[in-house]
């Protein structure tokens, strides 16, 4: 297996709704990330697609459909799909079509489509329902479906309230996370979420599913990202200097969205897929200069931190406290991508939002006082964190 | 058409098509008024939910037993947009010796819930269409 860099990367701005048809959107965005490698659609050769839209209408033959969108004869052409992880598994495909040498460039687009019922979308409210309740049995699996779940968050509102009461981490310290992530998408044109919030906002906000408020949530969106993966040999010829993956980690638990036997405040999922991906590069947690992490709630970000080894237990909360994680911090730089919380979250597609996020920050084009940054995490998830997948990425 | 009425129209049809035949006999089950899972006759543990084998050990032969009809409440929340239940509709885990903690619905008010309260087994009948499980306090009414 030879190496595998990452040479472009784009994504669309993030809103509730796309503007126009997906299929040109998802154009768009791989133009974009062809262009920011210097490369041309001519000279891919493999494409990696997710659903347009995991829980949206159906998607038979999606990847085809996209083959003929650009025009290409590809080697490679296909769809992934796992939940959350979604796209950091097709991610990994477009990797090893690139490290088997079947590819030399492979463009991986990951989009996520919030369903809009709405005359406008030829979609009724009847017709909106039927396609949220069947998929309600899909992602939560056909015994807790049956509860009548409106989204996942009264499972990860339990995880963050056992995480509360295990750690002794109070509400009012929680509030520190979607504020401090709040000063990097507030640099980020393509962030739903850019005004600067303070502590006392969080708590203000309604509450969705106690402990968690509105602004402890990510938000549902519509979104898309393409990242272009080179061979070395494509990869020297190029203007940017590429980012290297340089370890890959993945841990999937038996369970079904979580599990009924294992601790809901803490993850194995992590815990295995970064230790994989760590040995792999030859580095350490303290080695990371950025991390992207999937944390899609406000108690999910500091777990997840925490289970990479990145702190101890019940401790990040104060590196948000004290601005260290944020764009111009001196800790590790945490979501420069804008994060989940501030981002916007189009969950199929978010794990390339925060490859392009590391990606950006390694070559130095994102807006920090931070001095050069060598050393990557990128972690995303499916289910309630019973899987992940870590990748580390190094700058040139 | 309300959330309401297009579970009870299209869960039957999600039921048969997203479950397995120990789904539908633990809904058998429960409408039954027993409450049951599966135990693997050789480790002789008990998986949630139940399964044609076991997920523990990996052994193919298991036999349906009573799951504990009480237990302690392990989290709880609650949520406003609810495609079942009323709102605001209490959801919780419920921890069950031997078994693990399960999602289900808890039938109290969330102002009167903490971390560790015993809980007890009730059913609930969605007419026409499935009994569910939930948990009351103990000693609430009903």
């Amino acid at each position: 297996m030879r190496k595998a860099a990452i040479a472009g990367v784009a994504m669309s701005p993030i809103a509730k709704h796309f503007k126009r048809p997906y299929k040109d959107e998802i154009r768009a965005v791989v133009e974009a990330a062809l262009s920011d490698a210097g490369l041309a659609l001519t000279d891919v050769d493999g494409m990696v697609f997710t659903p347009p839209g995991i829980a949206g209408l159906s998607h038979a033959m999606h990847a085809h459909h996209m083959g003929h969108l650009f025009g290409l004869p590809l080697k490679t052409e296909t769809m992934v799909e796992n939940g959350g992880a979604t796209a950091a598994q097709a991610l990994r495909f477009g990797l090893y079509e690139v490290m088997s040498k079947r590819c030399d460039v492979c463009v991986v687009c990951a989009i996520d489509i919030r369903l809009d019922p709405t005359a406008d979308s030829g979609m009724d409210m009847s017709q909106f329902l039927t396609v949220t309740v069947t998929s309600l049995f899909s992602v939560y699996g056909p015994i807790d479906a049956l509860y009548g779940l409106g989204a996942p968050i009264p499972y990860y509102a339990m995880s963050a309230q056992r995480y509360l009461h295990e750690t002794g981490v109070t509400r009012e310290q929680l509030s520190w996370v979607p504020v401090t992530l709040r000063l990097s998408s507030a640099r980020i044109p393509e962030a739903m979420y850019k005004e600067t919030i303070g502590p006392e906002d969080v708590t203000a906000s309604p509450v969705i599913s106690p402990p968690l408020h509105l602004l402890d949530c990510s938000a549902f969106a519509s979104g898309t990202a393409a990242t272009v993966i080179v061979s070395p040999r494509v990869a020297k010829e190029l203007k940017k200097r590429p980012v290297w993956v340089v370890g890959m980690g993945e841990w999937h638990d038996p369970s079904s969205f979580f599990s009924n036997t294992k601790p809901i405040s803490t993850f194995e999922s992590i815990r295995r897929a970064s230790k994989e991906a760590f040995r792999q590069a030859r580095v350490a947690p303290s080695d990371l200069h950025v991390a992207e992490v999937y944390g899609v709630f406000s108690a999910t970000e500091l777990i997840i931190l925490e289970d990479l080894g990145l702190f101890e237990r019940g401790t990040a909360w104060k590196a948000f406290a004290d601005g260290s994680i944020g764009p111009d911090g001196t800790g590790v730089w945490v979501d420069p991508s804008g994060s989940r919380l501030s981002l916007g979250h189009p969950a199929a597609a978010t794990p390339l939002m925060e490859v392009w996020g590391a990606t950006r920050a390694l070559r130095g084009e994102l807006q920090t006082s931070r001095s050069k940054l060598d050393l990557a995490l990128v972690h995303a998830e499916h289910g309630m964190l019973n899987g992940s997948s870590v990748y580390i990425l190094e700058g040139a | 058409m309300n959330p309401k009425e297009i579970i009870g129209n299209l869960g039957q049809a999600c039921l048969r098509h997203y479950g397995d035949e120990a789904t539908l006999k633990f809904f058998a089950h429960l409408k039954a008024r027993e409450f049951k899972s599966t135990r693997c006759l050789s480790c002789r543990k008990i998986g949630y939910p139940p399964r044609a084998f076991c997920p523990f050990c990996g052994k193919g032969e298991v036999e349906w037993v009573d799951l504990p009809r009480s237990g302690k409440l392990y989290a709880f929340s609650q949520q406003d947009r609810a495609l079942r239940f009323t709102k605001p509709d209490v959801l919780g885990l419920v921890e069950l010796r031997g078994v693990g903690h399960i999602l289900t619905k808890i039938a109290a008010p969330i102002e009167t819930l903490r971390i560790g309260l015993p809980v007890r087994l009730d059913f609930i009948e969605i007419e026409g269409e499935i009994v569910l499980h939930q948990f009351k306090q103990v000693g609430g009414q009903g």
